[in-house]
């Protein structure tokens, strides 16, 4: 996979697809924000890609802001979602710098754009897109 | 920063102390019974403070024939530094001072390591202690010897990693580089050394909202400027 780049799913299958080739490019330590409308699949495909790590309890943190998952090849995965945060200084109430700061995990955040001034410099980006009901666009961008 | 003249006039009040280091990666804990004498222990783990904090105190308090009973003050690394450790060590901190019904001397973490450094390092000589306080920034001050204490030559403040050089002569601190001199944070003794020796306008009673130094702290500041 090259940055930037866009990818088009027809399929939930063809989603999976996709994100076990994003998944090939991750290593621990990276920070991957999910931006896309509610309902494009932010969920859905972290859900692929964790699956592809053998974890199957990947779900929504909309209320709990993260989760954490341990695979058994010694990944560790934080899952945010900024969706329900109101400002900032919530996010360092819950330590997020200590998140983010984890070598050896690999974080995601739904709804990352909501709060720009936290996210680290390095990061991968993806754009969700619903392009009709079946059909989703994900643009890839990778910020060094 | 005027700390010369402080003096130990209240030091039978508060010793035994208990003095908590959780700042960073490191995880001390140590028991004065005054300025040269004490116990210490400590672990080099990552993510082992929440699990190790208490068993390091009690296998400590053993060691040191103390009971915890005996202590009189809690001397605890108030920051800046990791969310949470700061957090569980603040958190046992309390919970210890509550149920002994003693105060709390929060510790400044850079002052501490600074007075730690100055014991060693030659008079005059300019040092740096910087530790990431996210990806991109670091917590960062600048200090000097002055008969073995420290001098501040620039303030505790946030400031992106790629901003901080040293010039030649002046040390580097901190977890924010490759340098050899891997001190991070300061001995856990050090910090009950901090709290005999400059603690006696910091000591908390009510310490229901005392809460360590941390980044949230400081953008709130800016922000009020």
């Amino acid at each position: 996979m090259n940055f930037p780049c866009e990818r088009i799913s027809h399929s939930e299958e063809e989603t999976k697809l996709i994100a076990e080739e994003f998944l090939s490019v991750l290593k621990p330590g990276d920070v991957v924000v999910l931006n896309g409308d509610l309902g494009t699949g932010k969920t859905f495909f972290i859900k692929k890609i964790t699956e592809a790590l053998g974890i199957t309890k990947a779900n929504s943190p909309t209320f709990a802001i993260v989760n954490e998952y341990e695979s058994g090849q010694d990944t560790r995965i934080y899952h945010f979602d900024f969706y329900r945060i109101n400002k900032v200084a919530e996010l360092h109430d819950i330590g997020l710098e200590d998140y983010l700061a984890d070598d050896e995990a690999i974080t995601f955040i739904e709804w990352g754009e909501l709060f720009p001034e936290v996210l680290p410099h390095k990061r991968y980006e993806i754009k969700i897109e619903e392009v009709s009901n079946e059909q989703r666009k994900f643009r890839f961008n990778k910020f060094t | 920063m005027n700390k010369e003249n402080s003096d130990s006039t209240n030091l039978p009040d508060i010793l035994p102390l208990l003095a908590i280091e959780t700042s960073e990666k490191l995880c001390g804990v140590s028991f004065l019974f005054n300025e040269t004498e004490f116990y210490s222990a400590k672990i080099y783990l990552p993510h082992s403070h929440s699990e190790k904090l208490f068993e390091l105190i009690e296998a400590l308090r053993d060691n040191a024939n103390l009971k915890l009973n005996d202590i009189k003050s809690v001397a605890v690394s108030s920051g800046p530094g990791s969310f949470t450790g700061l957090r569980i060590g603040m958190a046992a901190a309390k919970g210890i001072a509550a149920g002994l019904k003693i105060p709390i001397i929060p510790v400044p973490t850079f002052e501490a390591l600074a007075f730690q450094l100055s014991q060693v390092l030659p008079e005059n000589q300019r040092f740096i202690i910087a530790n990431k306080a996210n990806r991109d920034e670091a917590y960062f001050a600048k200090f000097h010897v002055k008969n073995n204490n420290y001098i501040f030559e620039e303030q505790l403040k946030i400031l992106p990693i790629n901003k901080i050089f040293y010039e030649d002569g002046n040390l580097l601190f901190g977890n924010i580089s490759n340098n050899p001199n891997k001190i991070i944070s300061p001995e856990p003794e050090v910090i009950g050394f901090w709290a005999l020796k400059f603690g006696n306008n910091n000591i908390v009673y009510d310490f229901d909202f005392l809460e360590p130094n941390y980044i949230k702290d400081f953008i709130v500041k800016e922000v009020k400027k």
